[in-house]
């Protein structure tokens, strides 16, 4: 197996707001599945880890030099990729509920559009309602899907007010439950539900090879690239560097 | 008498592949039969690297211009107090001038079992000048003082590019073990849509199966030279199968380092595969009626 870059042509940019873009790519990586990523590279620039939001689709946060460089590229510019890489959401055994904050509903979009029958509810946890990717789609998947869909605003501009937290629901483990965000919202939420054994959640670390050789990736030992992105919360709660510890590009472990 | 490390089995990591300590302990606590470590080397002064991409495999061999990215020595002792590892550690040390080697294996060495000495990246980061470029007339003189530094055996690790017969003489009365050897060439991979080099650091160090040949041949040349004078050899370049490691066996080495075929394996597959290639040389020792020792350096020809 190689891992040679596709070079594909940019068909489509979405603006969702300031700090948020999604590229829709002219090839489609039919192997993908939803949780998985491709090293997005930019010749002469970097290359970095992001997560596939459809098989033809990659959503980019705005956050440092390599991002603020794909935000200048335009429909039709060239773009290159290698992967799919990593393990993603686990297949289906029970209905899922699903949980996303900040970027990470990217990806989720990618897991309910695939696997629209048995989504149960799904949960998303904004800022605000700029904040919310793909709001229009989420909202016509469950309408048609019969989905349940709750959405908390922390300045209440949509949704409910408040945290994705704050749901006072009881979770049972008849269904799995997926969640996608920023790593102190994965803790929070996966403490709520409190059914680690089938509650699925994405970790990210600085990547460079993305072929599991390097180790820079490691959290508590686990290589991202290869051995997640998407883990077993049943592990992860258990690790020291969950919500911790991460390795800088010099391989340092520093605090988060 | 020369040191020599007792691994069971004889199989370790390539230096910058897995690299960290929590990585190794993941393993042990998976299974993993690796027969020591070998951590990411430490240098004199911490640096980044280059930028992605740093690794480039078109399918026959890979490419890394990583060029040594190094945290510092304090941070590498924190992780070596709070290491559950059980199997050896083998430290590997960079540097520039003989002094850096001396001082990091000062500070260092209570933690490992013995020192690879890493003097052969053909790597260098992008705007630096030179890295561990035109290093054959210092080997020698990093190499010697080293006898008197540390009590552990000393593995030099070379490089296929460079002229490894000489420097082999010139320093076999100073070391354990030589290392055979550090990735080839660098080579150059290139994109034709953006006819821009692919690796960040523009060429990289090749190393998987289309590597063996080269280092095969080095690896005996060597063996010619060191077994004379009870000096070992590790076996780097191209091991995926439990044959390369027979055959490398036969060419001379006794330990073997696994890296480029560890690609895509996650932890378990990782697991698994290791601990199947030394049950196969074993069985291979079996049906052959011969014993590992035996096996060394055999070559009839």
């Amino acid at each position: 197996m190689d891992d040679k870059y596709k070079c594909t042509k940019i068909k489509e940019i979405i603006t969702h707001n300031e700090f948020n873009k999604t590229f829709v790519l002219d090839h489609s990586f039919d192997e993908a599945y939803p949780g998985q990523f491709a090293m997005v590279w930019l010749p002469g620039i970097d290359e970095k880890p992001i997560s596939f939001s459809a098989q033809n689709e990659i959503t980019i946060k705005k956050i440092g030099p390599f991002t603020k460089k794909a935000f200048e590229l335009k429909e039709g510019d060239k773009i290159w990729l290698r992967g799919p890489y990593g393990k993603g959401y686990k297949a289906l055994d029970k209905p899922y509920y699903v949980f996303g904050g900040g970027c990470g509903i990217a990806p989720l979009k990618f897991f309910i559009k695939k696997n629209k029958a048995t989504i149960k509810t799904v949960y998303l946890g904004c800022r605000s309602k700029t904040d919310i990717l793909f709001l229009d789609d989420f909202i016509k998947l469950a309408e048609k899907n019969n989905i349940e869909l709750t959405i908390f605003t922390e300045d209440g501009s949509f949704g409910k007010k408040g945290m994705i937290t704050d749901t006072d629901e009881e979770f049972s483990d008849k269904y799995n439950y997926a969640i996608c965000g920023p790593e102190m919202m994965i803790k929070a939420v996966a403490e709520k539900i409190n059914i680690p054994k089938q509650t699925y959640v994405s970790i990210e670390r600085y990547m460079k090879c993305a072929v599991g050789l390097c180790g820079e990736c490691s959290f508590s030992g686990y290589r991202v690239c290869v051995d997640g992105p998407v883990f077993s919360y049943d592990i992860v709660k258990k690790l020291p560097h969950f919500g911790s510890k991460r390795r800088t590009k010099t391989g340092e472990l520093i605090d988060m | 008498m020369n040191k020599h490390l007792t691994l069971n089995p004889p199989i370790v990591n390539a230096c910058g592949i897995l690299s960290y300590l929590d990585v190794f302990e993941r393993l042990e606590k998976t299974g993993a039969n690796f027969g020591a470590w070998v951590p990411k080397s430490i240098g004199p002064f911490e640096k980044q690297g280059n930028p992605n991409p740093t690794i480039y495999n078109d399918g026959n061999v890979m490419l890394n211009a990583f060029a040594l990215p190094t945290h510092s020595i304090q941070s590498w002792i924190n992780e070596f107090e709070n290491t559950k590892l059980k199997k050896p550690i083998i430290g590997s040390v960079w540097g520039t001038k003989p002094e850096d080697y001396q001082n990091i294996i000062k500070k260092v060495d209570k933690y490992v079992e013995a020192w690879e000495i890493n003097v052969s990246c053909p790597n260098k980061e992008v705007g630096e000048k030179s890295l561990m470029e035109s290093m054959t007339e210092k080997i020698k003189d990093i190499i010697t003082p080293l006898r008197n530094t540390t009590q552990k055996p000393i593995i030099a690790k070379l490089s296929p590019n460079e002229d490894y017969i000489t420097i082999t003489k010139s320093i076999i009365d100073h070391v354990d073990y030589v290392a055979c050897g550090n990735t080839l060439g660098p080579g150059l991979a290139i994109d034709i849509y953006s006819k821009k080099p692919i690796l960040a650091g523009f060429a990289g160090g090749m190393s998987g199966d289309a590597i063996k040949p080269k280092t095969m041949k080095m690896v005996n040349d060597i063996y010619k030279i060191a077994s004379k004078k009870d000096v070992k050899i590790i076996a780097y370049g191209g091991i995926s199968k439990w044959q390369d490691i027979v055959e490398y066996a036969i060419a001379g080495a006794s330990i073997f380092g696994v890296g480029t075929a560890l690609m895509h394996k996650d932890t378990e597959q990782i697991t698994e595969y290791i601990n199947k290639m030394w049950t196969s040389v074993e069985n291979y020792l079996k049906e052959e009626n011969t014993s590992f020792d035996k096996l060394v350096g055999c070559l009839d020809g």
